[in-house]
């Protein structure tokens, strides 16, 4: 067991505990203390033991605060809806005992708040909600590498976020999380604007991430543009498949309480 | 292409509209701060090909709609079916058929006349059997049913002539046409090269025919086939006049005549002369690319009479290549007199006296209590030296003017309110001082400078006394208070003309002689060629009396004095028939000027095609469809798509 509270989750992880889980082949850095000697004695094999355990749960809520997530359309800014899921969830999870903490990917930095379990704790994240503001550019990429690494026991990573970044490099980033034995949810905040892309006349269409603009008519290009949009979401649907990530498609303006619902019932029901 | 409104062409510039409300419409998109940026870049990148397209397409579209929008208020015309099928079958159509000389002029092998009627013939085969073919030729401006428009080609009516024509006198045929056979719709076509002679566009007729049109309860639709391809260099001869001369014992033709040449050339150039059958060639040089050319023919001496022609080398337009004289011992010229028995009706009757063979013949004398009728048969001059003449007196000499006659009005010293004709005295002006003459037609008339340049001497008259006249006449010499010496007036085939003094020692110094002889005896010799047996006519002017005779042609090529120059004889009678001289008259109208002749009316311009044989008509309604097409085809490209149609980003979870 790991942590102090016993949680309503099953803790991913896989350690010494009373539930005998499965043998794997020792390697080397594994903690000796934990070979089995009598499967060696048999067999003269190194073979470690792991048990599961009941945990509370460690999440880790990171909020992508790029410049596109400020892109706001008829139903408000991307960012305030993002940092609305954050609050709510994190609400829940540390009513329910769970240790709730905070990644703002900033700029130049991220902006943590450790995941705590105390019902004191929700107001540091709720504070820091409110200071993030969206930075100049794209900051995903490098901030979810920095944070894989930076986070030491294995948690819940859930990421909200438009993912307006290269797919690869994503990609790149779930396995690099995965590979740490995270578990990883990604909440897409996309905008009925976005995937409609419906203008009565020519637009000049202004980068928010970089200072690049064009005038478009988007009557001539709207079938490519929604044909773009929507390979891209079939590759990022297949590739959070792939690496085992948690994928959830938030509309702006839809309900995203009921998205929340759906995600904590389905890993209610995963793990039950 | 040519256009009937070409100044609507400026409004070409317009076709660039479009393009400038696109340009503007770009400018004024409106901003947008974007995250899908990548999407958009992609989407733009790929389908930049298939949206340029369809942006150029919609531009053009567009354009080509303005384009034909203008073209089509310019009223283009155009050749073949485009120009003629647009049209439904009339009940009637009259053809006014321009068969003047000048139609004559042959471009590659045809004619102006043969290529017209072809092209008549080809655009009425659809209308074969369903409408009512009609000719009125400008020949006799009579109105013939064809039998088929198979016929019009070879109808005797359409064959070439050497008369001119007359477009008033053939409309009202076709009106009184229309008036008696009651058709429905109704469509006259017009074939002529729009020589301004035959269409009269300044006569008052015009203004009677267009009201009569438009008055008309049923459908009028003219159309106007131009012949106006521009044809090789033509040249031209017309006789002005020809005067049998003795000479001692011998007798000299004199041949009075003009060449019109297509270009300046100093060249000579040859003219076959045929004087009674016999040929020989006259070389002539030319003084300039229009002059007066006079030659004498020595007559042998046992010649006393005949006919004989002169003819201009070959070139595109055979019929104004060709005159044709006829000549004799003429017939003593004689003058009357009327006048009221004072010192000057001797003077008139001495200046208007007779001189054939050097033997002088006062005129006759006579009151206008004893003036008849019979007095002026055979007549050349009829000089009025008393009050104007009143019905029923005047009623006979209208009638000997209006068949050639020559008459002189002279004034009396009392004022009377009779008018002639329209024409009147007015109040004697007595002056103190003598008046002179200031200006005269020093050009032509009876005033005019004498061949050889010399002219007459008028500014030595003075005057004491005038009348001045009252009327439409033409003033050929005014006095220096710019009151009119000598005005004329021309009424039917005849001349009229008003003298402003009297040849009194009380009026003028006319008695001196040396103005009222030359004048008279050209107006003595002016009025005998008209009644001189060996006269000159303009073919198709036959007087209602030769009408009736029986003309034989001396050319055995030529056949009807109606509509052919030559020579004809009639019993004793000889006649040299020659083009008319409106037909000498180069200018012709624009299409645009002919138009206007029809003022509201409503008239399709067809101009002759310039290589092919198909006709050019209006395409306005070819242009209105187009432009209708290119709106609908920019509308169906523009025409937002369904929504349920679009393409939608696959969902995930």
């Amino acid at each position: 067991m790991e942590g102090n509270v016993s949680g309503h989750h099953k803790s991913p992880h896989k350690g010494s505990s009373v539930e005998f889980a499965e043998y794997r082949n020792y390697a080397p850095g594994d903690d000796i203390r934990r070979l089995d000697w009598r499967v060696y004695a048999r067999t003269d094999r190194f073979y470690l033991k792991e048990f599961e355990a009941d945990t509370n749960l460690r999440c880790y809520l990171v909020l992508d605060s790029s410049a596109s997530m400020a892109f706001s359309g008829e139903n408000g800014p991307r960012i305030d809806t993002a940092r609305r899921m954050i609050a709510l969830l994190s609400h829940l999870l540390i009513q329910q005992g769970d240790a709730s903490g905070l990644s703002v990917l900033g700029e130049n930095e991220t902006t943590d708040v450790p995941p705590k379990r105390s019902p004191s704790h929700i107001r540091l994240i709720l504070d820091q909600l409110n200071q993030a503001k969206p930075a100049k550019g794209t900051v995903i990429i490098d901030r979810l590498h920095d944070l894989a690494e930076r986070i030491r026991k294995r948690a819940l990573v859930v990421i909200f976020s438009d993912f307006f970044c290269d797919l690869n490099e994503l990609m790149n980033c779930f396995q690099h999380l995965r590979f740490q034995k995270h578990d990883v949810a990604a909440f897409h905040l996309l905008d009925p604007m976005e995937t409609s892309f419906q203008f009565d006349r020519p637009v000049r269409f202004q980068d928010m991430e970089s200072p690049f603009n064009m005038v478009a008519e988007p009557s001539l290009i709207r079938d490519e543009y929604l044909k773009q949009l929507s390979l891209y979401m079939d590759q990022i649907s297949e590739g959070c498949r792939r690496f085992q990530v948690d994928y959830r498609k938030v509309m702006i303006g839809e309900s995203y309480e009921r998205a929340l619902a759906e995600f904590l019932i389905e890993r209610a029901q995963v793990r039950p | 292409m040519t256009f009937l409104q070409p100044e609507l062409l400026w409004g070409l510039p317009l076709i660039l509209v479009p393009v400038i409300i696109h340009l503007i419409n770009r400018l004024r998109h409106r901003p947008q701060q974007w995250a899908a940026m990548q999407f958009l870049l992609a989407a733009n990148k790929s389908s930049t090909s298939h949206a340029k397209l369809k942006q150029f397409l919609v531009l053009l579209f567009r354009t080509l709609a303005v384009l034909g929008l203008v073209l089509f208020l310019s009223r283009p015309l155009s050749g073949g079916w485009l120009g003629w099928a647009w049209q439904s079958s009339p009940d009637a159509i009259l053809i006014l058929m321009d068969r003047s000389a000048s139609m004559e002029t042959v471009s590659g092998d045809t004619s102006r006349r043969e290529r017209a009627l072809a092209m008549l013939n080809t655009a009425a085969q659809p209308y074969e059997g369903k409408s009512q073919f009609v000719l009125i030729d400008s020949s006799s401006a009579n109105a013939q049913s064809l039998p088929s428009i198979e016929s019009l080609t070879s109808h005797p009516s359409t064959q070439a002539t050497h008369t001119s024509g007359d477009f008033p006198t053939m409309l009202q045929t076709a009106l009184d046409w229309i008036a008696d056979n009651q058709p429905g719709r109704v469509e006259i076509w017009m074939a002529s090269d729009l020589q301004s002679s035959n269409w009269h566009p300044e006569d008052e007729r015009w203004q009677s025919v267009q009201s009569q049109f438009q008055a008309l309860p049923q459908s009028i639709q003219f159309r106007m086939l131009t012949m106006i391809q521009p044809a090789s260099a033509n040249s031209g001869i017309k006789l002005l006049s020809t005067r049998l001369q003795e000479r001692n014992e011998a007798k000299d033709l004199l041949i009075d005549a003009e060449i019109i040449l297509a270009e300046e050339t100093s060249q000579p150039i040859p003219l076959q002369l045929s004087l009674n059958g016999d040929t020989s060639t006259v070389e002539i040089q030319p003084t300039g690319i229009q002059f007066r050319w006079e030659h004498r023919i020595e007559l042998p001496e046992n010649i006393n009479e005949g006919w004989g022609s002169f003819t201009l080398p070959a070139d595109s337009n055979l019929k104004d290549n060709q005159i044709w004289f006829t000549f004799s011992e003429a017939d003593e010229p004689s003058a009357l007199i009327v006048g009221d028995g004072s010192r000057s009706d001797q003077v008139l009757s001495i200046a208007a006296a007779s001189t054939i063979k050097g033997k002088m013949e006062r005129a006759e004398i006579t009151s206008t209590e004893a003036f008849t009728a019979g007095q002026l048969v055979n007549r050349s001059l009829l000089v009025w030296s008393s009050d104007l003449p009143s019905p029923p007196v005047s009623d006979p000499i209208s009638n000997y003017i209006r068949e050639g006659g020559v008459a002189v009005f002279l004034p009396t010293a009392n004022s009377s309110a009779t008018t002639y004709e329209g024409l009147s005295w007015g109040q004697l002006s007595k002056h103190d001082e003598d008046i002179g003459i200031n200006d005269w037609s020093r050009d032509e008339g009876p005033l005019a400078d004498s061949s050889d340049g010399v002219s007459l001497p008028l500014e030595q008259l003075s005057v004491s006394r005038n009348v001045p006249m009252i009327g439409d006449l033409h003033p050929m010499a005014t006095f220096s208070n710019d009151e009119a010496f000598v005005g004329r007036r021309y009424l039917g085939r005849g001349e009229v003309y008003f003298v402003g003094t009297l040849p009194s020692l009380n009026w003028s110094s006319l008695d001196q002689g040396t103005v009222i002889v030359p004048m008279l005896q050209r107006l003595l010799h002016s009025g005998t060629r008209r009644f001189q047996k060996d006269s000159m006519l303009s073919v198709g002017r036959l007087s209602i009396a030769d009408q009736q005779k029986l003309w034989q042609p001396i050319i055995e090529e030529i056949t009807d004095i109606t509509i052919d120059a030559g020579i004809f004889k009639s019993g004793t009678r000889t006649i040299a028939a020659n083009l008319p001289s409106s037909e000498f008259e180069r200018g012709r109208l624009e299409a645009k000027e002919a138009i206007q002749l029809f003022d509201q009316l409503s008239v399709r311009l067809f101009e002759e095609p310039s290589e092919d044989q198909s006709l050019q008509g209006e395409v306005w309604q070819l242009l209105l469809l187009g432009m209708l097409l290119f709106l609908i085809l920019e509308g169906i490209l523009i025409l937002p798509e369904k929504t349920s149609s679009n393409p939608q980003p696959a969902s995930a979870k």
